[in-house]
């Protein structure tokens, strides 16, 4: 939009805006908030607000905490739900050390560096996110159970369905917000809903990202609904992805789309494909990055299990949707919402630039149904599986250099320390599962 | 107002009775009932009674429930202190709801809850009033801006400036605000790029 830090301060008064809620995430993606009265405003815009960054998870030791926050003017929203004095808005934030270096333990950061990197080669992306989420009844403590609207069947008879009547407030809200709703809807499992908004440039897409969890979850909870981004919360039923329209534009011109070629698309799309099938063992691990998310990733629930690309075909890692001319993109339909979608579009861009300079190419396109292959098939086809687990795919990604470097090893660190401990205690636990079937059993 | 149907959230089944039989003198007829905070914001999101009326005594968050009732203006809003309430009411500000002590007269309950729907009326008027003012206002501001660039691009008077977006508007059968939007936002993409 191209706001600057004096726009700013004018539209805080004219909005009467009392309190400002700086924003900046974890390397988990989790949203933090630094809230400072408008009083403190201007100072906050010239990056001088600090905080401990020690108490933040992936970021610093004790010994070294102080960090500063540099607020985006561009990111500058009113917040919709109003209190009954004066309003609140929100800065999203840049993370610097306290010598005014940026902190190469910011996620934004790390997605700012890619998008610089693809500005060298003159280019820009667009990505397009097609979040899905479910919402849950609370219990009387406020707390979610898996209990959906749709099989709840209280109120068969009245008036208003409350998950549509909760997903229309949610949009109005995020159109409040400047968010552009291109569709919104009930998805294929109980309780499951999914709102797309516009694509965007990267960073404004991750970005939005960011706010729209929040946003979801807030008017969710105005519902009496607990709405979740948990990748895989019921067995049996479909889990929530968070497929990715991406795109690459040199200036106006979107560079994936070729009328002369095969598929009308071009060498630099059929590179940018092979770039995300070559690192997306790797990728995975930060594009899917709870134990949870796996069990998404399995045949039967229209989530992608293969490493494969397809024009038609939904059971592949990457569709390439019908449109051509500007509207030329490819789908990555691999990642979920609980993913940190800083990171996840900094390593998306990063394989795709990857394929670009060393001009991969993908295996033919499959345009049969993978799942129906035997395991010769698919062997002699080459194509593989996406990984299993999260332990698998962490391996992946400690052996691939591309993605590591897009993350950088601050990221790197503190994340496999982070997932080690994750799934130790998982393989620690002893589940339901085993319980039911073990426990009359021996 | 014999027709005014109401969502009721009262835990004590001795109170809950009592408030039911009160207000049905008066014709008001319960329509949905919630057991706590969350299920009772579920109820009358769905049910969209005129009007509800919260023990505050119910399990959950029953003021954040009451809050929200109250800011969106879902329905006229009545908070009742009845026997269990006692650990709720102690950081409550007094002044944000009107709140009846349980045991309560049939005809208090029943005109209280009729000046508060009246009130809710009056207020739910209000607000769209203000929804309807504070659009007019935006879609001023925004044509005051385009006004601006056109009478610095073609260097026009502010009368003809604001006669070349009534023509636009005309033309191409778009609200002024749509043309003025257009415009605006064309000059600030040149700026830019």
């Amino acid at each position: 939009m191209g706001l600057t830090k004096e726009d700013v301060l004018r539209m805080a008064e004219e909005m009467n805006v009392r309190f400002i809620r700086l924003q900046f995430t974890d390397i988990f993606g989790i949203l933090k908030n630094v809230a400072i009265p408008v009083e403190q405003l201007s100072k906050a815009l010239e990056g001088e607000i600090q905080f401990d960054g020690s108490s933040i998870e992936g970021f610093l030791r004790i010994e070294e905490s102080d960090m500063n926050l540099v607020p985006d003017p561009n990111t500058f929203v009113l917040f919709p739900w109003k209190p009954k004095e004066g309003a609140v808005a929100r800065l999203i934030c840049d993370v610097y050390n306290c010598d005014g270096t940026p902190f190469i333990g910011c996620p934004r950061g790390r997605l700012k560096k890619v998008i610089a990197e693809a500005a060298e080669m003159g280019l820009f992306m667009n990505a397009g996110p097609e979040a899905e989420f479910f919402l849950f009844h609370t219990d009387a403590d406020g707390l979610p159970t898996l209990q959906t609207h749709d099989n709840a069947g209280y109120f068969d008879l009245t008036p208003v369905d409350l998950g549509e009547s909760a997903r229309r407030d949610m949009v109005l809200t995020l159109q409040e917000m400047g968010f552009e709703i291109e569709a919104s809807h009930h998805e294929v499992a109980p309780g499951q809903h999914e709102i797309d908004f516009k694509y965007n440039d990267a960073l404004t897409t991750a970005d939005s990202l960011a706010t729209f969890r929040f946003v979801i979850r807030t008017v969710a909870q105005r519902h009496g609904l607990h709405a979740s981004f948990m990748p895989k919360p019921i067995f049996g039923i479909n889990g929530s992805g968070m497929h990715t329209h991406q795109s690459l534009f040199k200036g106006e011109k979107n560079i994936f789309h070729d009328p002369n070629s095969p598929y009308e698309l071009s060498e630099e799309a059929i590179n940018y494909i092979a770039g995300l099938l070559e690192h997306a063992p790797a990728f995975t691990a930060i594009t899917n990055p709870t134990i949870n998310s796996y069990k998404r990733l399995v045949p039967g629930y229209e989530a992608p299990v293969y490493i494969a690309w397809s024009q038609r075909n939904r059971s592949p890692l990457v569709r390439i949707p019908a449109r051509r001319g500007t509207g030329t993109r490819i789908e990555l339909r691999s990642p979920d919402p609980s993913c940190n979608p800083y990171l996840a579009l900094t390593v998306m861009l990063k394989a795709g630039l990857d394929g670009m300079k060393r001009k991969l190419n993908p295996p033919e396109p499959e345009d049969r149904n993978i799942y129906a292959m035997t395991a010769e098939e698919r062997l002699e086809r080459k194509i593989f599986s996406l990984p299993g687990s999260l332990e698998e795919a962490m391996k992946n990604l400690e052996n691939d250099a591309v993605i590591l470097d897009a993350i950088g090893d601050h990221i790197w660190e503190r994340f496999k320390e982070a997932k080690k401990i994750e799934c130790d205690s998982y393989r620690m636990q002893v589940h339901a599962w085993e319980v039911e079937n073990y426990l009359s059993k021996f | 107002m014999n027709t005014l149907e109401y969502c009721l959230g009262v835990p004590d089944p001795v109170d809950r009775r009592a408030v039911i039989s009160a207000l049905s003198l008066n014709g008001l007829s319960c329509v949905g009932e919630g057991y706590d905070g969350g299920h009772f914001l579920r109820v009358v999101r769905t049910v969209q009674p005129q009007l509800a009326i919260l023990d505050l005594a119910l399990p959950g968050n029953v003021l954040e429930t009451a809050a929200i009732i109250d800011q969106e203006c879902l329905a006229a809003l009545l908070l009742l202190e009845g026997k269990r309430s006692k650990r709720n009411v102690v950081n409550l500000n007094r002044s944000t709801f009107i709140i009846l002590k349980l045991p309560v007269q049939e005809m208090l309950l029943n005109s209280v809850v009729e000046v508060l729907y009246m009130e809710f009326k009056r207020r739910q008027k209000m607000q769209q009033e203000i929804s309807a003012l504070r659009a007019k206002l935006q879609a001023r501001t925004i044509v005051e801006r385009a006004k601006g660039v056109i009478m610095k691009e073609f260097s026009f008077s502010e009368e003809q400036a604001y006669r070349f977006l009534q023509k636009k508007s005309m033309d191409l059968r778009l609200p002024l605000k749509e043309v003025a939007e257009t415009i605006f936002k064309g000059n600030f993409l040149k700026k830019t790029n």
